[in-house]
């Protein structure tokens, strides 16, 4: 055999190995979220992210100006829409959160923090496949400011106040059942002789 | 079981809430007195998140004799709190019915 065809047959191994490898692991796990991530595989999956990034993605600087109200603006909407699973100071204890594979991550630490503003605001647009993380973008990206000042509000997370987080929860979305039960609970605490919520299972 | 003991009512997902009047409290752990006259123990960590909803601005501590409505999580029989809410003794309300 020449040597062109030994490449071609050892690649040809290695890929079968490395499909044998993976479907013997994801049958092992049965498929299940419970278990964390191997660390090999939390490396591929961020290379191939990273990889499948495009250069001029991760090299665009941020189009909107930081201030005071954009700030405010962002803060307002990743209470209301990434806040359920992220939380309000963006490390991610959240039932949601911490029951996704893979976990979702503390925002607030290098991991999040070292991505570029065009990094973060790709993995906002586009979402991060086979993970709990949606595409929220349906513009083209110098059509969506939105997503740029949630860029700045990630960047302040690890400086975000008690104040900015007790405003935030007002913003939280909140089911019609858990406002009666929050209703229920406050005229308890304010001396109501009313008996607390009555215990039923709900989600 | 402690989804049918008066006093603790479920609460979303595997949460529980307890109702009723702290009796003690520690750096570790809450007391609380419910309606029907059990004492109940409360573990408390590092995370559980404190609410004073009885006064704006008020103080962010509990205190004995205070209200209280508890989110807790159960494990091997022990509560854990996740969250408390609070009306301090201070403000004025009606005292709990024994």
């Amino acid at each position: 055999m020449t040597k062109g065809v030994w490449v071609v047959f050892a690649t040809a191994m290695l890929v079968v190995m490395g499909t044998v490898v993976m479907l013997w692991f994801l049958l092992q796990s049965n498929f299940s979220a419970r278990e964390e991530p191997m660390e090999l595989e939390v490396m591929i999956a961020r290379q191939l992210r990273h990889l499948a990034m495009p250069k001029e993605q991760k090299q665009m600087a941020n189009p909107v100006p930081a201030s005071d109200e954009v700030l405010t603006e962002a803060r307002v909407h990743f209470a209301d829409h990434c806040a359920i699973c992220h939380g309000n100071d963006g490390r991610g204890a959240t039932q949601i959160g911490q029951n996704f594979y893979p976990r979702t991550p503390d925002l607030t630490q290098a991991e999040t923090q070292s991505f570029s503003d065009g990094e973060l605001f790709y993995m906002i647009q586009n979402g991060i496949r086979f993970t709990g993380m949606p595409a929220w973008g349906k513009d083209r990206p110098e059509a969506d400011p939105e997503s740029w000042k949630l860029v700045h509000f990630i960047r302040h997370l690890p400086r975000i106040t008690s104040e900015e987080l007790l405003e935030m929860e007002r913003y939280n979305p909140v089911s019609r059942m858990a406002l009666e039960e929050q209703e229920q609970i406050d005229r308890f605490l304010q001396g109501d002789e009313a008996d607390p919520p009555s215990p039923a299972h709900h989600h | 079981m402690a989804l049918f003991v008066p006093g603790i009512a479920a609460a979303h997902g595997k949460a529980k809430h307890v109702f009723g009047t702290i009796t003690g409290l520690d750096t570790a752990e809450i007391q609380v007195l419910t309606k029907d006259g059990k004492t109940v123990s409360i573990g408390t960590v590092a995370e559980t998140k404190y609410k004073n909803r009885g006064k704006e601005g008020g103080e962010n501590v509990p205190k004995v004799g205070d209200r209280v409505a508890v989110d807790v999580t159960e494990k091997d029989g022990k509560f854990t709190a996740t969250e408390v809410q609070f009306s301090s003794a201070a403000n004025p309300q009606k005292p709990m019915k024994e």
